[in-house]
């Protein structure tokens, strides 16, 4: 499966945008924080992967993960968490909590982009 | 539309890439036909054994070029993000907060401080309007303004040049100055990047200058439009410039 519907989950203005030039032969939607995010994945349940950032109001990014890894409508859904944290036990906490990736920002957009196709790679594209 | 430029010279690269690397198969499965044809031909095998290894070393330098050009493209976006989003809004707090997400999302500082003369005079105070909560500067502040005591920034504010740390006298990892036409407004100091950020890097160089560059004038142009809505009584009207 290509990864071609991406729902990001990312509380800076200033990163979707980026996400959204970055990624323009995707389908890009967004959500401000964790709760937004449920509502979007509600509402549209085609999204082959989500972009999703820890620190945010309302849901931070664990609480996000741990709901739809345990929702079995989301569980599937190939998560990628992009954040400032760069600790390794964040990165650990946020693997076993079922998270396919773990990249820190600053990011390249390369990385992003490898590690997006390396997922469509993993899902038989 | 830069990014679509940009994105039409990758494509352009990664096609003759593809192209060389067809070349290079079709000689890889000729050359084995020739060498057992009969009678042997060793000039021909010699030329084709040339044009084989010349059109790898086409191959390498292409993949070169292709990985140098997407990562100027990329550079590319985060200065044309940066900007856009200075100059976006004219309402002084997302100005501000732009300022503090290109800080915290392209630079990677965890401790950083948005200081700005209280008149646009270098003679006035210099208040502390952002931060990070808890910066290097904790010392040299007092209720809620900069006293001044850190060369570097103090370097800044008064000439309005950008200068990299830390030096003997300041622990401070840049002073990035705020201008308005030259004239220094305040000034945009980090003092601690994300831990796993060593230092700053050579990309690091673009997004520091640009700021020097625009984020004054992003926050003087801000400041301007609201004085007059206020002077009429009328509050200031939402002012987005649009969306990408």
């Amino acid at each position: 499966m290509k990864v071609t519907k991406i729902l990001v989950v990312e509380d800076s203005k200033l990163v979707r945008m980026m996400y959204d030039v970055m990624l323009q032969r995707c389908s890009v939607v967004h959500a401000c924080d964790g709760q937004e995010a449920l509502t979007r994945l509600a509402e549209q349940s085609d999204f082959d992967a989500v972009l999703l950032d820890l620190n945010m109001p309302r849901m931070n990014g664990f609480e996000f993960l741990s709901v739809i890894k345990a929702d079995p409508r989301w569980s599937h859904l190939p998560v990628v968490v992009v954040t400032t944290e760069g600790h390794d036990d964040f990165a650990q906490r946020a693997m076993q909590a079922g998270a396919a990736a773990y990249l820190t920002k600053p990011f390249r957009a390369e990385t992003v982009l490898e590690t997006l196709e390396k997922l469509s790679q993993a899902t038989g594209a | 539309m830069i990014n679509e430029n940009a994105e039409d010279v990758v494509e352009q690269l990664r096609k003759t890439l593809e192209l060389a690397r067809q070349l290079a198969e079709r000689l890889e499965s000729t050359l084995p036909r020739v060498e057992a044809s009969t009678p042997p031909n060793p000039q021909l095998i010699a030329e084709l054994e040339e044009k084989l290894a010349a059109y790898k070393v086409d191959q390498e330098e292409l993949t070169s070029r292709l990985v140098d050009t997407e990562h100027k493209a990329h550079r590319l976006m985060n200065l044309y993000v940066a900007l856009y989003q200075l100059h976006e809004s004219l309402k002084p707090e997302a100005v501000r907060s732009a300022i503090v997400d290109i800080t915290v999302n392209l630079l990677g500082a965890e401790h950083f401080a948005l200081l700005l003369y209280e008149n646009d005079q270098r003679t006035s105070d210099v208040f502390v309007v952002e931060s990070s909560g808890r910066t290097a500067l904790d010392p040299l502040c007092m209720g809620g303004r900069y006293i001044g005591g850190d060369p570097l920034i103090d370097a800044t504010l008064a000439d309005g040049t950008l200068r990299l740390g830390p030096t003997e006298s300041s622990q401070v990892l840049a002073a990035i100055p705020l201008s308005i036409q030259e004239h220094p407004v305040g000034a945009l100091v980090i003092s601690k990047l994300l831990d796993h950020k060593p230092a700053f890097g050579n990309e690091d160089r673009d997004l520091l200058n640009l700021l020097a560059v625009h984020a004054g004038s992003a926050l003087h142009a801000a400041s301007v439009h609201v004085k007059p809505s206020k002077r009429n009584g009328r509050p200031a009207q939402g002012d987005e410039r649009g969306s990408v």
